[in-house]
C-alpha cells in the first residue's frame, strides 16, 4: 500500500467529476456531495455550497460572499480554505447563498468580472445557492410551484437540456451582461441537497413561458 | 518509515489548480488556459499534461485505458499507466468500451466514444500558431481578436507549393465557430471524430503549461478551403492484414522477409479484439 487517502478527499474527487460533467453537459443536473454539519458552519453556507465552494477555492483564487449579511460566511469560508476575500467585481469566485434575495443575485451577476479578450479563464465563477435545483419534469407531470423551466442550448448540448430551479433573476441579469465572447462568466447552480447545474458562458439560456 | 503518496501522486492543491483550469477549458471551447505544470516523475514530453489532467480526474470506481500513438502496450502507456495504477486503487483495461478514462497519445480509438467516457489527450504544441509566431504574447493577441489569417496563410502557402496541405497530423480546426484549436497531432482521419462527439475531451499540454477542450456535442471543423477541401488519409484496397478491418487508420509496414508492403490497424485494441472475435467464431464452428 502506498496510497494516503482520505474520505474528504474521494468525496471531493467525486464531486469534481460531478460538477465537470455538469459543465460539460449545461442543463443537466448532476449531484455533489455536502459538506457535513460542523458545528461551526454558518446557516448562510449550506453544506453543498461549502462542498461546492471548497473544490475549487484556495490560497491560489479570490472570493467574495454576496450578502451583506454574510461576514460570518466570509470569514469561514477564509479559514478554511486560505482564500483571500475580494469585492465582487474583483473576485474569482462569487458565493451568492441560498438565502440572498433576487436584488443580491442580480447585483452579483451583472458585476462579476468578465475576463479579457487576452485571457477570458480571468472572467468569474458564480456559485449561485437555490432553494430546488431539479430536471425537468416528465410530460405528464407538473412543474412544482415556485419553480420555473429553463431551457439550455450551446455546446455540450445536443440538441436542448431542460432543467427545473426557483430562482430565475440570475437569467435576465445574465443576459443583461451582453459579453462578447469569449469573455464571460460561469455559473453553477446548487441546492442544499447538492443537486448542482452549470451554465457556462457559452450557454443560450431561456426561461420557458418567459420571466416572473 | 514508508513515504505514502498522496491518492493519485498530487496533493490535494495541486489537483484544485488542474481542476479550475479544466473547468475554464470546458466553459471557452478550444482556448488555451494557461496552468502551472507540475514536475512529474516522467520527462516533459512524455505526456505530463495528458497525466496531470488524468491525476486531478481519477477516483475509484474509475478504469482507465491509456494509448500510445494507437498502441496500449508501448513503453510510454505502460510506464504511465503503472504510475496511476500505483498511486490509485483504479482497474486498468485494454478495451476502449471498459474504459471511463482515457489518456492517449496521437490517436482517438476506432470504436466511437460514449457519453460516459472522457479522453485525455496529450499535447506536445498546443499552440496552433506558434510555427509563424514565436512569441507568446502575440499569439494570445491574435486569438484574442480572432486574427487566424496566419493559420489560413500556411495552408494556402502549402497548397501553393505541394498542391495540397501537407499536414501529415495536429491539422488545426475551428471549434465552436471562435478558436482556431490544435487537436494534438492525431491524424487528419481523426479530427472529426472531435465534431460533435458524446464525449469530452481534454487537452494537455505539459512542457508548455496548457489546458483546454472541447466539450461533447460541440462543432469541430477542420480549416480548409471551398476549392482544397479537407481530406483524410485513405486507404482504399487496404485491409488490415491481422484482422482484415477495413476504413479504418491502418500502419504500413514492410515484411522483412518477402520485402512486401503490408498494413495492420494502428488501434491495436480494436484489432485484437476483432482477432477474438474472429477467433472464437472459427471455433464455434469446429464445434458445431
Amino acid at each position: 500500500m502506498m496510497i494516503a487517502d482520505n474520505a474528504d478527499l474521494l468525496r471531493a474527487q467525486r464531486s469534481f467529476r460531478q460538477v465537470l460533467d455538469a459543465f460539460a453537459r449545461p442543463g443537466l443536473v448532476r449531484a455533489v456531495e455536502p459538506d457535513a454539519e460542523d458545528g461551526v458552519r454558518p446557516a448562510s453556507l449550506d453544506g453543498a455550497l461549502c462542498a461546492l465552494a471548497r473544490l475549487f477555492v484556495d490560497q491560489a483564487v479570490t472570493f467574495a460572499i454576496a450578502d451583506a449579511e454574510s461576514d460570518a460566511a466570509a470569514i469561514y469560508l477564509a479559514s478554511e480554505t486560505h482564500a483571500r476575500r475580494a469585492s465582487v467585481d474583483e473576485a474569482d469566485f462569487i458565493i451568492v447563498p441560498g438565502r440572498a434575495d433576487a436584488r443580491v443575485v442580480s447585483e452579483s451577476i451583472a458585476h462579476a468580472k468578465p475576463g479579457t479578450p487576452t485571457s477570458p479563464e480571468m472572467g468569474a465563477t458564480v456559485l449561485l445557492g437555490c432553494t430546488h435545483v431539479a430536471s425537468a419534469p416528465a410530460a405528464n407531470e407538473a412543474l412544482k410551484p415556485g419553480m420555473v423551466l429553463v431551457e439550455v442550448a450551446g455546446p455540450g448540448v445536443k440538441d436542448t437540456n431542460r432543467f427545473a430551479v426557483d430562482r430565475d433573476s440570475w437569467v435576465a441579469a445574465r443576459q443583461e451582461r451582453a459579453d462578447e465572447f469569449p469573455c464571460g462568466i460561469d455559473i453553477a447552480l446548487v441546492d442544499p441537497a447538492g443537486n448542482v447545474v452549470a451554465i457556462p458562458r457559452t450557454s443560450a439560456v431561456s426561461v420557458e413561458g418567459g420571466m416572473r | 518509515m514508508r513515504q505514502l503518496y498522496n491518492y493519485a501522486f498530487f496533493d490535494e492543491a495541486s489537483k484544485r489548480e488542474i481542476r479550475r483550469a479544466v473547468i475554464k477549458g470546458v466553459c471557452i471551447p478550444g482556448y488555451q488556459v494557461p496552468f502551472a505544470s507540475r514536475e512529474m516523475p516522467i520527462g516533459r514530453g512524455w505526456g505530463t499534461g495528458g497525466l496531470q489532467i488524468t491525476l486531478s480526474l481519477i477516483g475509484k470506481g474509475d478504469v482507465l485505458k491509456v494509448i500510445d500513438q494507437g498502441s496500449d502496450d508501448s513503453v510510454n502507456a505502460v510506464n504511465i499507466k503503472k504510475l496511476v495504477a500505483a498511486t490509485t486503487d483504479v482497474e486498468v483495461t485494454e478495451a476502449t468500451e471498459e474504459a471511463t478514462l482515457i489518456q492517449s497519445r496521437h490517436r482517438i480509438p476506432e470504436r466511437p466514444l460514449r457519453e460516459d467516457q472522457i479522453l485525455v489527450l496529450q499535447v506536445p504544441t498546443p499552440e496552433p500558431l506558434r510555427s509563424f509566431e514565436p512569441r507568446e504574447e502575440v499569439t494570445k493577441r491574435l486569438h484574442a481578436e480572432a486574427d487566424y489569417t496566419g493559420a489560413w496563410l500556411e495552408l494556402f502557402d502549402q497548397i501553393v507549393k505541394f498542391g495540397t496541405t501537407t499536414t501529415g497530423a495536429d491539422h488545426p480546426v475551428l471549434v465552436n465557430g471562435r478558436y482556431v484549436m490544435a487537436p494534438s497531432p492525431i491524424p487528419r482521419f481523426d479530427n472529426m471524430k472531435l465534431n460533435q462527439a458524446a464525449n469530452l475531451t481534454l487537452l494537455g499540454a505539459g512542457r508548455e503549461k496548457k489546458i483546454y477542450a472541447v466539450p461533447p456535442y460541440t462543432d469541430v471543423k477542420p480549416l480548409d478551403f471551398e476549392d482544397y477541401p479537407f481530406v483524410v488519409e485513405r486507404f482504399e484496397g487496404k485491409r488490415c492484414r491481422l484482422c482484415g478491418a477495413e476504413g479504418v487508420f491502418l500502419d504500413e509496414l514492410v515484411d522483412e522477409a518477402t520485402g512486401a508492403t503490408v498494413y495492420q490497424c494502428n488501434d491495436t485494441a480494436f484489432c485484437a479484439a476483432r482477432c477474438a472475435q474472429q477467433a472464437q467464431g472459427k471455433e464455434e464452428d469446429g464445434e458445431r
